[in-house]
Order: C-alpha cells, then sequence, then structure tokens
C-alpha cells in the first residue's frame, strides 16, 4: 500500500510540473522562424529585415509589437504558429490607434504587404486564436508565434 | 488506506481538471469560435505583453549612408581604447559603440577597419560571456567574408541581433539594453557628424529626425526592463536625446490606406519630425558630449 501512495504522490507532483510548465519560457520557440512550422510564402528578392521575432505566447493572449517601419519602403509580413493552433488575428495599428489591417477580414490570412511612405512607428496586435475544436486547452497553454519581416527599397 | 488512496485519486482528477481550465478565462473547454476570442479590444494588456523591436546599426547606418558621403575614420572609437574599459558596464556601453562602428565600416565598405572593430569585439564579448559557440561561429563567419562587402553588411546586422537576442533568451535583458543604448548614441554621434551644412532638406538631418522613432521603441524597451544601476546610468543619457527629439517640431498628417489587390496596401501619411538649425547644433553638441563621456 505504501508503495502505491507514493507512487500516486510521483503521479500528482508529475501533473503539477506539467501544469506550471505550460506557463514556463519554452526554449524551442528561440529557433521557430527558421522551422519549416514557420510558413511564409518565398519573399522573391526582398531582404530581411532584422526586427523579426520568434517568442513563446500564451493560446488567445493579446500581444502588442511595437515596430518602427522605415519610409520609402516595400515591406512581406508573415505571422506565423504552430499548426494545432492556428488561426492567428492580427491587427496592423498606427500610433493614432487607427487599425491599417484586420486580417479578421481576410479569413486571418497569415501575411501581408505594404509600402509604407514615412517612417512611422507601428503597432501590430497579435492573439494567437487555436480555434481547432479538437483542442484541449490548459490555462496558460503556450505556443510559439513567430513574425518574419522582409523589405525592399523603392527609389 | 482505502479512504487515503481515494482521497488521492480525488485530488489527482481535480488537478487534471484545473489543468483543462479554458485558457484566458473562456468558458468552453474545448472548441471556440472565431467571432469570441477575435475580439482583442477587450483584453488587458500588461507591460510584460508588449515588445519594443528596433532597428539595428546596419539598418539605421545603411538609410543615412549617402553616396556622395565620404568615410571619416576620426568619428569611429579607436580600438585601441578596448583596454581601458574594465567594468562591466563601460564594457557593455563600448560593446554597443563597438557595434555600431563595425556597422559603420560594412556600410562604408571599410573592410580593414571592419576587421579590426571584429577581432576589438571578439574580445569584448568573451570578458563578458557572450562568445557562445553561435557567436565565435558568426564572427568567424564575418572575419571570412569581410571583402564582400553585401556578405559583411549581412552578417554585421546579424551579429548584433544574435547578441541582442542571446541575452534576452538568457533573462539578461539588462545588458542588452545596454548595449544596444551605446549602438543607438554612437549612431546617432556618426550621424550627426557626416552632416556637413545644415540645410531643411538635407536628407541625413531628415534620417536623424526619423530616428525619433526608433529611439522612442528603445527608451520603451529600456523602461521595461530596467531594475540595476547600471542601466538606471545608460537610461539617463537616453532620456537627454528623447527630451531632445520632443522638442523638435512635428508635422502630422492623417494616415491613409489605400488597397491594392488582394493583399498589399499602402500607407501614406503620418508624423514628420522637423529640426530648425539651431536646435540642430545643440543636438550635435549634446550627442557628442553623451558619446564622449561613453568612451573616455
Amino acid at each position: 500500500m505504501k508503495k502505491d501512495m507514493k507512487t500516486l504522490s510521483l503521479i500528482a507532483v508529475f501533473i503539477l510540473s506539467v501544469n506550471l510548465s505550460s506557463t514556463a519560457y519554452d526554449p524551442k520557440c528561440n529557433d521557430f522562424l527558421n522551422t519549416r512550422l514557420f510558413k511564409m510564402s518565398d519573399p522573391g528578392n526582398y531582404l530581411p529585415y532584422g526586427q523579426s521575432k520568434s517568442e513563446s505566447v500564451e493560446v488567445r493572449r493579446l500581444y502588442k509589437f511595437e515596430i518602427v517601419f522605415i519610409g520609402k519602403k516595400e515591406y512581406k509580413i508573415g505571422i506565423a504558429t504552430e499548426e494545432d493552433y492556428e488561426p492567428i488575428h492580427f491587427r496592423i495599428i498606427d500610433n493614432q490607434k487607427k487599425v491599417l489591417y484586420d486580417n479578421k477580414q481576410y479569413q486571418y490570412k497569415g501575411s501581408v504587404d505594404f509600402y509604407m511612405e514615412k517612417t512611422q512607428s507601428i503597432t501590430i496586435e497579435i492573439t494567437v486564436l487555436a480555434s481547432n475544436e479538437l483542442l484541449l486547452l490548459p490555462r496558460g497553454l503556450r505556443t510559439c508565434l513567430g513574425i518574419k519581416i522582409f523589405n525592399k527599397s523603392i527609389v | 488506506m482505502k479512504k487515503t488512496n481515494l482521497f488521492y485519486i480525488g485530488f489527482l482528477s481535480l488537478l487534471i481538471l484545473a489543468g483543462c481550465v479554458g485558457g484566458g478565462g473562456n468558458k468552453q473547454l474545448t472548441g471556440i469560435s472565431n467571432e469570441i476570442q477575435a475580439d482583442s479590444d477587450n483584453i488587458k494588456i500588461t507591460d510584460s505583453d508588449v515588445f519594443y523591436l528596433f532597428s539595428s546599426p546596419v539598418e539605421i547606418l545603411t538609410i543615412i549612408n549617402q553616396d556622395s558621403l565620404m568615410f571619416d575614420s576620426k568619428y569611429l572609437n579607436s580600438v585601441e581604447k578596448r583596454e581601458k574599459y574594465i567594468k562591466a558596464y563601460d564594457q557593455y556601453l563600448n560593446i554597443g559603440v563597438y557595434l555600431a562602428d563595425l556597422s559603420y565600416c560594412s556600410v562604408f565598405a571599410r573592410s580593414k577597419e571592419a576587421d579590426d572593430y571584429l577581432e576589438t569585439l571578439k574580445r569584448m564579448c568573451g570578458e563578458v560571456n557572450l562568445s557562445t559557440e553561435i557567436n565565435i561561429e558568426l564572427i568567424e563567419k564575418l572575419k571570412g567574408n569581410v571583402n564582400s562587402i553585401d556578405t559583411l553588411i549581412k552578417y554585421t546586422d546579424m551579429y548584433f541581433y544574435k547578441v541582442i537576442n542571446d541575452l534576452e533568451k538568457n533573462n539578461r535583458q539588462n545588458e542588452a539594453a545596454i548595449i544596444s543604448i551605446g549602438a543607438y548614441i554612437e549612431c546617432l554621434y556618426l550621424s550627426v557628424n557626416l552632416v556637413n551644412k545644415y540645410s531643411e532638406n538635407n536628407l541625413i538631418i531628415l534620417k536623424i529626425a526619423e530616428q525619433k522613432h526608433a529611439f522612442t521603441n528603445l527608451y520603451h524597451y529600456c523602461k521595461q526592463f530596467i531594475s540595476n544601476k547600471d542601466l538606471i546610468n545608460s537610461f539617463a543619457y537616453l532620456e537627454q536625446i528623447n527630451n531632445n527629439y520632443s522638442q523638435f517640431k512635428e508635422i502630422k498628417e492623417r494616415v491613409k490606406v489605400k488597397k491594392e489587390g488582394d493583399n498589399h496596401l499602402i500607407i501614406s501619411g503620418g508624423i514628420t519630425t522637423v529640426i530648425s538649425e539651431s536646435e540642430f547644433k545643440l543636438f550635435k553638441k549634446n550627442i557628442s558630449e553623451i558619446r564622449n563621456s561613453i568612451t573616455k
């Protein structure tokens, strides 16, 4: 009996640690942008823009990315998460809080292209929706979120 | 004993259930309609949910660099000063300065000078435990490509982000912030000194004015992690620069979005910052003083 109790205690500790680890930092997201899980169409003659980012984020929590876009350039932005956690809702908002783009109107498409006339600081609001009907959603469930940005100058 | 077992089984069941409560306070355990959770307006944001991203020194100096500009090494921080930086704080700030100097050399296609700065950075990064295997590999790639300008620029850019990302992933945001402050101040110092003569339409001055956005992002980024004396000290430099920027005139134009085709936008309008001649002179003086106190 003592052995049974010990086993049960170990299982309890294991379950507790699994629940706690769902809110912890996830190193697998470090390189998410460079994995095949990050899907983005070929940027062609665009160059990578340094402010790309991959993070471990909580599902259904809103995150804001404040990004400076240099003027007179064309941009391609790709935003992705792990397959089971799609879709992603994102909005591009200017510093006057005006929504410039909402991917909800485009079936939650994970990318957008734009030309920026003047250098501006722009907010990209992102929520990983995880709409999969079959997915169990533990509290604080985390997944990888990546933003990749490419640009090219327009002379 | 049986009762105790039952207690444990009940306890385990509760633990499992606790783990399966819907994330973000949603009522359903499984599945959710897009309409419910897509309503981002009602979600509360905390400071830690905001990520401030900013340009690299290469990106800053590339937009400032014009064909007619001449490389001038007298504005760079000499690599010989490296040994003077003993305290960790001075080392981090000047790693930032040297990263900007390396970027300046790369953008101006000065491979010999770039090589010197790489060697200096390699040593300094080693002294502050920043030499991860990947960093060393990247430096070696850089050193092997100093004569291929496009590759040099590309790897210099990657190197800056690699240093910052490595520090962030190891919870060393304070150091990442101090290095970034050093790099940004050096970029601004090099930029203001590239201006030969003030004119309202001087392209470099217009670009320097645009850097207000990047400095604002860096300011907020640093503010999130301000927890030690060293960052407070370098943050004071940033505050001085931001104060300068806040005094410049802003011309606000309503942002317009034009949709083109399926998924392409044209975003026009926004804020233009204008620096007057007297403001520019004062700004240049302030930046030089700050920069020289860092590299002394």
